[in-house]
């Protein structure tokens, strides 16, 4: 093992991968921050430029825009309440709230130090584990993802403080936006009402950027949202980072995100994106302090923020040991390889050692760079809080709108955001919290699929959810996940009873 | 809130109606399992008990205060400004043009809506064109939409 890292760290030392690698984490920040374009479409643009290079170093650039989008994505959703990426989008909860109390510099830094230890325990991971983990991944057929689905979608109530049942209707309508437009198996025309706009689906970009940054303004505009005094006071570096108690309440959290980030950031679709909604809710569910989450809690932003950049480390291992992409960007870089006449699988290891291990060490590498590139530059991007609403508003919008465009080049997507935005706006009027909604969009088209792939092979039988042991364990989760609320309440009420019974202690008013 | 729970719980009720009037066009079940329809219509059913228990728990709370249904906060005027101007961007800029419809959204909020000065206003709209252009149309090689500007610009260089 020594032996291979010391290999892999001679290759991504070299002053010309140690360029590429910054090249790439400064592309994947710049990508990060600007809502719309993701890495997958980078990574598209670039692969013709990396024709030249040797494959190492392109897929060490290559692999710095992945990991770096995570980075720069948080950026923006602390700040302006625009996520950068989709894994970014749980960030917006907590961490602008943070922002508008003034504490956006500890919440950009908790995500930057949480980034890089979850990144960093996903290369360890990817390093130690890659063979063993493959092959589980491999096991993971259609039922097993609809009980995946389905224990990621019981944490749907703790993605919102509002009423139980408006946020299982926000969800249900996140999974209808979800099924408009072709059927994933069949390809007929769902929910379209006839239009060609629909056809293609609703696009992810458009709905998160309407539902947090239109909304948003439009809260500004009517005047109903305040910034608590963080534009007058100069910033200091000190009061910029995380503090001791901060770093006391993020620990845990950023420990729990980077494994439940590495091992969903394994499996196929979106990892990244799930593991930070799950992240989220875990923390909101251990959380002795539920109440906090939603009005600034930094668990909320160190959990999710690790598990992201745990999940684009982990991605990795099925591409690199199996040869199998499990989402675009690793697509891509399949794309990369295949270009270079290297074709990555179990292989790698034995015939191009130097090539997995010099990318592998790279990424240790690139998330060091990106830490030290992040902290700096809090204090530069905390200035745009030093922007009034007034001037800043437009600017934002303008993000907004360029993002939506930019997916598709298609100007329908501009009106689809400013439609969700005004629909966003009254969600939030009426007590409704778009987090559910998001999720359960994201994983809709997944979970459809596994399930109806399910019952097929089971000619319509739930009894197929019952038959691997994956599949017990991700349902008793979710079991578990939902009775959990009343298994606590019947064990405070057996426990008191108990003491009233055994010691003659009786509770009155808190005290015995 | 209860009121503004009943508006929402109708509201929801409605669209779920709507959702299951789409899915008879679809089939929901086939000899093999569950088809394209299988999905909306669980979800349209759904989404239509949900509303109803929305409603139900608003009527239940009956001791309650029926609430408001105010929605808009102090600056009314200035709310329904953004949104025009929102829907005027996104329905102009594909045929007038990028670079001209950001220059007339950034005056039009920054100096008329948000009354900033001329100085501000013209220097926020030049960023704008400029660091948007750079980075997305020449950096990330996005097709910002020239519109009519492409026009003026083939006529000045045919004369």
């Amino acid at each position: 093992m020594i032996d291979n890292l010391l290999l892999g760290f001679s290759i991504s030392l070299s002053m010309d991968n140690l360029l590429y690698c910054f090249i790439g984490t400064i592309l994947g920040t710049i990508v990060g921050v600007l809502p719309g374009l993701g890495p997958s479409a980078t990574i598209a643009l670039l692969l013709p430029l990396t024709f030249k290079l040797n494959l190492t170093s392109a897929v060490i650039m290559l692999a710095g825009i992945y990991y770096g989008v995570a980075y720069g994505g948080t950026i923006t959703s602390v700040l302006m309440n625009i996520p950068g990426e989709t894994s970014t989008v749980v960030t917006c909860i907590d961490g602008y709230q943070m922002a508008k109390k003034g504490r956006a510099g500890p919440a950009l830094g908790i995500a930057a130090f949480g980034s890089f230890i979850g990144g960093t325990v996903g290369v360890i991971g990817l390093m130690l584990l890659a063979p063993p983990l493959a092959s589980v991944a491999l096991s993971f057929g259609p039922p097993e993802y609809a009980a995946l689905m389905i224990a990621g979608m019981t944490l749907v109530t703790y993605l919102s403080r509002g009423s139980f049942v408006k946020s299982v209707a926000m969800a249900v309508l996140g999974f209808i936006l979800a099924c408009i437009g072709l059927d994933p198996v069949k390809g007929a025309e769902r929910f379209t009402f006839g239009t060609l706009t629909l056809i293609d689906g609703v696009g992810i970009v458009p709905l998160v950027m309407g539902m947090f940054g239109i909304a948003e303004l439009l809260n500004i505009a009517e005047g109903s949202v305040k910034r608590e005094g963080y534009i007058q006071e100069r910033w200091r570096l000190r009061k910029l980072l995380p503090n001791k108690q901060d770093w006391r309440d993020s620990a845990g959290p950023i420990g729990r995100g980077s494994v439940v980030g590495f091992i969903l950031g394994i499996l196929p679709g979106g990892g990244a994106v799930l593991s930070s909604f799950i992240s989220y809710g875990l923390e909101k569910k251990i959380s002795r302090h539920p109440e906090k989450f939603g009005i600034g809690a930094i668990e909320g932003v160190a959990g999710p923020e690790t598990a992201n950049n745990s999940g684009t480390a982990s991605a990795f291992i099925p591409l690199l040991t199996l040869g199998l992409p499990f989402n675009v960007v690793t697509a891509l870089l399949l794309a990369a390889f295949i270009i270079h006449g290297v074709i990555p699988g179990p292989l790698i290891l034995k015939k191009d050692p130097a090539i997995f291990w010099g990318i592998v060490t790279s990424m240790y590498i690139g998330n060091v760079m990106l830490l030290i590139l992040n902290l700096p530059l809090i204090g530069i991007f905390i200035n745009i809080l030093r922007i009034p609403y007034s001037v800043l508003s437009p600017i934002i919008a303008v993000v907004c709108f360029i993002g939506a465009f930019s997916m598709n080049y298609n100007d329908m997507d501009v009106l689809i955001m400013i439609v969700f935005g005004i629909i966003g706006y009254l969600m939030q009027k009426f007590g409704y919290e778009p987090g559910p909604l998001i999720l359960a969009f994201v994983i809709g088209p997944i979970f459809e699929q596994a399930l109806r792939q399910s019952l097929m092979l089971s000619d319509g039988s739930l009894s197929i959810f019952f038959r691997s042991s994956i599949c017990i364990a991700l349902l008793s989760i979710a079991f578990l996940s939902i009775i959990s609320p009343w298994l606590r309440t019947g064990y405070r009420y057996i426990r008191q009873l108990l003491r009233e019974k055994g010691g003659g202690n009786v509770l009155v008013n808190g005290k015995e | 809130m209860r009121k503004k729970d009943y508006i929402s719980g109708g509201f929801l009720f409605i669209v779920s109606i709507v959702l299951f009037i789409q899915t008879r066009d679809l089939t929901a079940w086939e000899s093999v399992g569950p088809s394209e329809g299988f999905f909306p219509l669980a979800l349209s059913i759904f989404l239509g008990v949900l509303s109803l228990i929305i409603i139900m728990q608003a009527w239940m709370q009956k001791r309650k205060p029926l609430g408001t249904l105010k929605i808009l906060g102090p600056q009314e005027g200035k709310f329904i400004l953004y949104i025009v101007s929102f829907i005027g961007f996104g329905l102009l800029f594909m045929k007038v043009g990028y670079s001209i419809t950001l220059a007339a959204f950034i005056l039009f909020v920054l100096r008329i809506v948000e009354k900033q000065s001329w100085k501000l206003t013209i220097i926020a709209a030049v960023i704008s064109i400029v660091v948007s252009h750079v980075l997305f149309s020449t950096f990330l090689s996005v097709p910002l939409p020239e519109g009519i500007l492409s026009i003026i610009i083939d006529k000045i260089r045919a004369i």
